[in-house]
């Protein structure tokens, strides 16, 4: 296929990638990586960063909405970041150096059992919208990680507080490394450590993932980009077909019920992990 | 000198603790940073595919990706010039920096105008981030550019 038909079709499968990927409120990152890689040949590495730009700017889409909402956290994301930029710079590094050491065949399956594991934490919700009963640790008290923000539901002003520091900062660096390693936006390890850990509001929760994916994303894409495993004609294409369907998949959300497309974009998503770990194993 | 501050007690926190907002401007400017970034990075991908199809109508997806096509262009020296004379992979890299320095612009905000609020150890956390961005980017890329 010429080269203009091909990234045609690349746009188009980005734009049903970020669509899909906004309704069942996973992101389309997760599924472009295996898709680049199994319907169009891309080798792993240049798969990665190229998802990892449409991850950048879809990410950045939806933020610049969320800080003009002020529901963004940016004392707790930025003291997060500090545990996911380093694990996002490790985890592209790694990917670097085992494809150069031609252990794509391993990445392959890692990416597999990575997205397989990311299904049953998908379809998980997220806690109670407001919790009760927060105690904060002595590091939230110190930087005083906490805020408030203005409910238009509830109407009323609601007040919060982080609570375990240490184990969300371990659970950080563990979503920073698996983004910097595979291109992915790891919201569901990221939503984690925001609810599970430091327990905060759905709403917050939600909008200072979304700013720490934009700000992860970079890390693993800016060392991608340096060291030459970038390359423009395919992660523009991804870029832009992922961010016109997100956008038109959050304008139309709220008058449909997500979760049968939830249901069928982790059955892609299980299909395309099974075919990675397939190639990867070498029974493809 | 004070004592080292002993932990935190565990009770439930109180409405006094927690800090005054940034300001809205803070919140405005990140905004602005993130669209302005977006649109940018956005508006140079069309162009530079554009180019790129007007000059390179049957080049072969396969070959781009064995080829460090794009590679030459992370140096300032070829960039620019490249720029001016509307060089397709020069418009699409320039695309792509745009977009990763987007996020690292508004964490850039954020240090100012943390040390505007006043907030030392905040501001710290934030540099630091910052350095780190720059670090994987401009020194760890480049060294694994040229590993073996």
């Amino acid at each position: 296929m010429a080269l203009p038909e091909t990234l045609l079709l690349l746009l188009l499968i980005a734009i049903g990638a970020g669509f899909l990927g906004s309704l069942a409120g996973l992101g389309g990152g997760v599924i472009i990586v295996p898709i680049l890689i199994v319907l169009f040949h891309v080798p792993f590495v240049l798969a990665v960063g190229a998802s990892a730009i449409s991850v950048l700017a879809t990410s950045t889409t939806a933020g610049s909405a969320y800080v003009h909402d002020h529901l963004t956290d940016l004392r707790i994301g930025m003291f997060l970041e500090i545990a996911t930029v380093p694990g996002a710079l490790i985890g592209a590094s790694l990917t670097i150096y085992l494809s150069k050491a031609g252990l794509d065949p391993y990445l392959l399956v890692a990416l597999g059992g990575i997205l397989l594991l990311t299904i049953p934490g998908s379809l998980l919700g997220h806690h109670d919208e407001i919790p009760q009963g927060v105690v904060p640790d002595a590091r939230s008290r110190r930087l005083r990680l906490g805020g408030a923000y203005l409910d238009r539901r509830l109407r009323r002003e609601v007040p919060y507080m982080a609570a375990r520091t240490d184990p969300a900062l371990g659970v950080m660096f563990g979503a920073g490394l698996v983004a910097g390693m595979f291109g992915i936006g790891s919201g569901v390890l990221k939503v984690l450590a925001l609810d599970g850990a430091l327990k905060l509001p759905m709403k917050v929760s939600t909008a200072t993932s979304n700013f720490m994916i934009g700000v992860t994303a970079a890390a693993g894409a800016g060392v991608l980009l340096a060291a030459g495993y970038m390359n423009p004609v395919i992660a523009a294409p991804v870029a832009l077909g992922t961010m016109a369907g997100a956008y038109v998949g959050s304008r139309i959300l709220p008058g449909l019920s997500n979760r049968l497309v939830r249901y069928l974009f982790l059955i892609l998503m299980g299909a395309l992990a099974i075919e990675l770990i397939l190639r990867g194993l070498g029974l493809q | 000198m004070n004592p080292p501050s002993a932990p935190g007690p565990a009770t439930p926190w109180t409405r006094e603790e927690i800090p005054e907002p940034l300001p809205p401007a803070a919140y405005g400017n990140m905004a602005i940073v993130l669209r302005a970034g977006l649109l940018a990075a956005m508006g140079l991908f069309v162009a530079g595919l554009s180019l790129f199809f007007l000059e390179h109508p049957g080049e072969d997806l396969a070959r781009l990706d064995s080829v460090p096509y794009f590679t030459r262009y992370l140096d300032p020296r070829v960039l620019f010039p490249a720029l001016a004379a509307a060089r397709p992979g020069a418009v699409l890299t320039l695309g792509m920096l745009v977009l990763v320095a987007t996020p690292m612009a508004r964490v850039a905000t954020g240090i100012y105008y943390f040390h505007r609020h006043e907030e030392g150890e905040m501001t710290v956390v934030t540099a630091t981030v910052l350095a780190l961005l720059l670090l994987g980017t401009l020194v760890l890329g480049s060294y694994l550019a040229h590993l073996g």
